[in-house]
């Protein structure tokens, strides 16, 4: 048994389509999600950062009729909160004329699509054909310059393509990999990270050595 | 954030392997660790709802014994 049993609430998790410990939500007041927190960052900031965006959200709610730009806002905070899918995303914004900034934060989240994709593809097959499909998307991304932004996501972005700049002794693509993982992993990285930080600038050391 | 929120912490589920520690103890320690103690967790949803009225947000999380 790996629960109290007849618990009031018990399957509330599921029935708003979560299944991972912790998750956190943030919902109205009739137990609509507004807001799925990526549990990769669970600072105070992040929290916080959070929150503001769901405050965001209902405010564009409120004038997204009539109001194209606030539409296409509304769509683009809603898919950040991981209220809607980006295929949901790409059919609300059609049609709309979206801004510089706007069209840069689409494009951050089709990047934090394609990774979600990749992790699924990863969770279904670990083998060297999956492993290259996903190292492929992932270096495509990072050819087109669109990152993901969900920390979540970062993580294995960066470091697949740590492991790709390593192999192809690609210099550029493995010095922006350790700063995004050192972006990751704070002023104080874990015992692991550091290691694994370690490795990857003696790597870049010994490729940049060798031109 | 500005705007108060009605909190809810669900924590249901717990570990499979409590040889120790009943279920319920773990529950128990869970609630008196800092995080949980420290602030005015509602456990039942349909009273976090009915304290979110009009402008707050319910902040909802679900955790495990194990788990952060």
């Amino acid at each position: 048994m790996s629960r109290i049993e007849d618990r009031k609430d018990d399957t509330l998790l599921y029935d708003l389509g979560g299944s991972e410990h912790p998750t956190i939500l943030f919902l109205d007041a009739q137990g609509a999600v507004l807001a799925r927190h990526d549990t990769g960052d669970c600072s105070v900031a992040a929290l916080e950062a959070t929150g503001a965006k769901v405050l965001r959200s209902l405010d564009l709610a409120r004038k997204a009729e009539g109001d194209a730009g606030a539409r296409a806002d509304l769509a683009i905070v809603r898919c950040d909160l991981g209220v809607i899918e980006f295929s949901d995303l790409e059919s609300e914004i059609e049609g709309l004329p979206l801004t510089a900034e706007q069209q840069k934060s689409v494009g951050v989240l089709r990047a934090d699509a394609t990774v979600a994709d990749m992790m699924q593809v990863l969770r279904r097959n670990r083998d060297d054909a999956a492993k290259r499909l996903v190292a492929e998307e992932f270096v495509a991304l990072y050819r087109a310059g669109t990152h993901p932004g969900r920390t979540g996501h970062r993580l294995p972005y960066w470091t697949v393509l740590a492991g790709q700049a390593v192999a192809a002794k690609d210099a550029a693509m493995l010095r922006d990999a350790i700063a995004g993982l050192r972006a990751i992993h704070g002023p104080e990285p874990s015992p692991r990270a550091a290691a694994q930080l370690a490795e990857m600038e003696k790597r870049l050391q010994e490729i940049e050595a060798a031109k | 954030m500005r705007r108060p929120l009605a909190i809810v912490a669900l924590i249901g589920a717990l570990a499979a392997a409590a040889r120790a520690q009943s279920l319920e103890e773990r529950l128990e320690e869970k609630l008196n660790k800092p995080f949980a103690k420290n602030a005015p967790w509602v456990l039942d949803f349909d009273e976090a709802k009915k304290q979110a009225t009009e402008g707050k947000v319910i902040f909802a999380y679900f955790s495990r014994s194990y788990a952060p």
